[in-house]
């Protein structure tokens, strides 16, 4: 088995957060999947005038972070990036005060979180019942890392990373850069989405959502359901670790980014960017194919998407236990690839992989299918990829780290 | 972070047009702003002057047919793309190349939120328009130049406000350095839409300028420009680039922060009063001959500092400045970014 090459210092996964439909931290959500248990609901929050109803996964009411629906809408994504951050924090050892005292860097994910998209404010615009600016204030200030970086009243590098559905797994990679190139020791990075009205509308006009709970990888699947949550680590260089003796959950031995260069919203049929982004991941761990213990599918149960990644690891992985967790958690879009990262990193540190809900009928398009039960694994390096919007793809591979 | 970008083309589109011989004759004419955007308000429509940018030399570079569903958000990110390529001397498309694309942008593709939100209320739910929700997410514009132009490498979108082109600009020395990519493709784009005026208007009443001001710290005098600007960044490969090296680009905190001497500093100001206090302040003795501002050419926008950089970078080439300088942008109490850009690379490859 190889080690990670040269060309990349360690980089450590030191901490972990994470909420989401399946739980308000890291081992309620893992208990949850291992569990079997799924719990999309029809929203009483975020509905439109359609007569077709679309599950989702919301946030049970025991992971709502503290002011999350009496606050400002713009600002429900860096609460919720907050609560990771904070257990992300927590799980490395570090408060704001040792925080600041660091050169520490935020790198955060989203798609909902930057954009204006505030549809009370916009219909009074639009009527000409001349808004206040309330929820333009609460739109300038909601800026999830800088929501972070104010949580812990940190002065530094800040970063929102907007990179559609593979912002969370993108900001992880430019946090590790950031800690290889030397910008910072500490970086907390990941993805944060909140669920709303013109997502789900979005996503409904698009014809890429199911009415029933979603069935990653199956014949007959329709499309998605949305979520919402956070997942946030704490990246760290070896030395840094070291200093403080921290074990690592993980380490993130290599990563890449890849564009498909052919659709605003559909991925190319052949794979190509995706396995370009793979194949650079596994470069800069040493790997090959064949060192992957299992992969942490994208599979968020469109047509689409699942055509081209169950093609490619039939290529490419073909005796490689995978998995879609989206059925679990539904698809929370900037919150993604960092929530299947952290995951990705529980279920190496366990040995065990999460059978992949939804699944029942093989396509016979592509000649692999999902662990449809919880399954044990003996390997060092898991993969986890994110497919996005604009055909840009993103992987990450973790090997397990010494932490229990 | 010290590491030499080599700049080897630069693309602008903005409110005075869309080459760098436009660029060029707006800095020496300090050209203004070209239009007005009408807003509604309580006392009656408005007329607010503008800086807008026309993207409609794209289809010099691009099939027409190809630019059907794309919005102007991306156009003009698509335009500046194009002719940062083409002033470095590449060919367009570029199959195969290894290069990265890195999109800084504060306000994203809003415009076009807000069409899509435009046929939900007036409409109905079930008239939400697919191309536009697609359209609507901040990537779309590196997405579609990542389409259009045909590169396959890495793609990021960063939006930060103010500091999105300081933050845009340190990723792509990370990958450069580590030697990622052989190139970047970066750029910085904002646009202009009556819901950001009608922002205006209610967050700075009073007197609408007519002109920017930006070295009158007391007054508030930003107009809103669009476009965007782009930069092919490469690393020193020992050849002298025609528009030099940034050398530097740093986040730094106001409290520790120092202008460079031996630099001209190119202020980030842009006519909004509770900022041009800061700068105000954070320039105290510094000779203001030796101050340079294209706010008052481009207009304000969060991704500002990108045509700053762009901007002096072609009058540096040209003589209109000297080549050595400081681009500098404050966001908030707290936080500068810095970028230091001259014809010679004169700084150590690492950090």
């Amino acid at each position: 088995m190889a080690a990670e090459s040269e060309s990349i210092s360690p980089i450590l996964v030191t901490g972990m957060g994470m909420l989401c439909a399946a739980g308000g931290n890291v081992p309620e959500v893992m208990d949850h999947l291992y569990s079997g248990q799924r719990t999309p609901v029809i929203s009483q929050r975020v509905r439109s005038d359609l007569h077709e109803t679309y599950p989702m996964f919301e946030l049970p009411p025991s992971a709502v972070p503290q002011g999350y629906y009496e606050g400002p809408e713009p600002e429900r994504c860096g609460l919720l990036a907050i609560a990771a951050a904070k257990g992300a924090a927590k799980d490395a050892g570090l408060d704001a005060d040792s925080l600041r005292h660091r050169r520490v860097g935020i790198c955060i994910g989203t798609t909902v979180g930057n954009a204006m998209n505030n549809e009370s404010f916009y219909a009074d615009f639009l009527h000409q019942r001349f808004p206040p600016m309330d929820s333009i204030k609460a739109f300038l200030r909601s800026n999830p890392a800088d929501m972070v970086a104010g949580h812990f009243k940190l002065k530094c590098m800040r970063q929102c990373v907007a990179n559609a559905c593979a912002s969370g797994a993108v900001a992880i990679q430019q946090g590790a850069e950031w800690i290889k190139s030397g910008l910072c020791d500490t970086v907390i990075a990941g993805g944060s989405d909140m669920l709303c009205r013109v997502i789900y509308n979005g996503f409904i006009s698009l014809k890429i959502t199911d009415a029933q709970p979603c069935r990653p990888f199956d014949k007959n699947r329709q499309g998605l359901n949305l979520g919402e949550g956070a997942g946030v680590v704490v990246l760290e260089s070896q030395a840094v670790a070291r200093q403080r003796k921290i074990l690592p959950h993980a380490v993130l031995s290599g990563y890449g980014n890849c564009s498909d260069a052919y659709h605003i919203s559909a991925p190319k049929p052949d794979g190509m960017g995706l396995e370009k982004a793979i194949d650079f991941a596994l470069q800069q761990a040493g790997l090959t194919h064949q060192d992957i213990a299992f992969i942490n599918a994208h599979g968020t149960a469109t047509p689409e998407n699942d055509k081209v990644e169950g093609t490619l690891f039939s290529r490419l992985f073909p005796n490689t236990p995978f998995q879609s967790t989206k059925g679990y958690t539904g698809h929370m879009l900037g919150a993604a690839g960092a929530i299947e990262a952290i995951i990705t990193i529980e279920q190496l540190k366990q040995q065990r992989i999460v059978a992949s809900v939804g699944f029942d009928t093989p396509d016979l398009d592509f000649e692999v299918d999902p662990v449809t039960k919880n399954t044990l694994i003996d390997g060092e390096y898991a993969l986890s990829d994110s497919v996005a919007f604009g055909g840009n793809n993103a992987a990450l591979i973790f090997r397990k780290g010494s932490r229990a | 972070m010290t590491f030499p970008l080599a700049i080897q083309g630069l693309g602008i589109v903005a409110g005075f047009g869309s080459s760098n011989k436009d660029a060029l004759q707006a800095i020496q004419n300090n050209a203004g702003p070209n239009a007005s955007m009408q807003v509604q308000t309580q006392d009656g429509p408005i007329d607010y002057p503008v800086y807008a940018a026309d993207p409609a030399p794209l289809k010099e570079f691009v099939s027409p047919k190809k630019l059907r569903r794309i919005n102007k958000y991306s156009r003009l990110a698509t335009l500046a793309a194009c002719l940062a390529l083409q002033d470095a001397g590449l060919d367009i498309p570029l199959p195969g190349s290894n290069i990265a694309v890195i999109v800084a942008s504060g306000y994203g593709a809003s415009t076009t939120t807000f069409k899509f939100l435009d046929d939900v209320i007036l409409e109905g739910d079930e008239f939400a328009s697919p191309t536009q929700f697609s359209n609507s997410v901040h990537s779309s514009a590196a997405s579609h130049i990542t389409i259009l132009l045909q590169i396959q490498g890495p793609c990021l979108t960063v939006t930060q406000f103010e500091m999105s082109p300081v933050t845009a600009l340190l990723n792509a020395q990370t990958w450069l350095k580590e030697k990622r990519v052989d190139a970047v493709l970066l750029g910085g784009v904002d646009e202009i839409n009556p819901v950001l005026l009608y922002c205006y208007q209610n967050l700075w009443s009073g007197q609408i300028p007519k002109v920017m001001e930006p070295l009158d710290f007391q007054k508030q005098t930003a107009i809103s420009g669009e476009g965007a600007a782009f930069m092919l960044l490469t690393r020193d490969e020992g050849q002298a680039p025609q528009y030099g090296y940034i050398n530097k680009v740093s986040w730094e905190n106001a409290s520790g922060f120092e202008l460079p001497k031996n630099n001209t500093i190119v202020m980030g100001a842009d006519g909004h009063r509770v900022c041009g206090r800061r700068y105000s302040k954070m320039l105290q003795g510094v000779d203001k001959h030796n101050l340079k501002t294209f706010s008052t050419i481009t207009g304000s926008m969060p991704s500002g500092q990108m045509f700053d950089v762009v901007l002096a970078s072609l009058a540096a080439r040209n003589g209109l400045m000297p080549d050595r300088f400081c681009s500098i942008k404050l966001n908030g109490d707290q936080d500068v970014g810095a970028v230091y850009v001259s014809s010679h690379s004169d700084l150590p490859q690492d950090s």
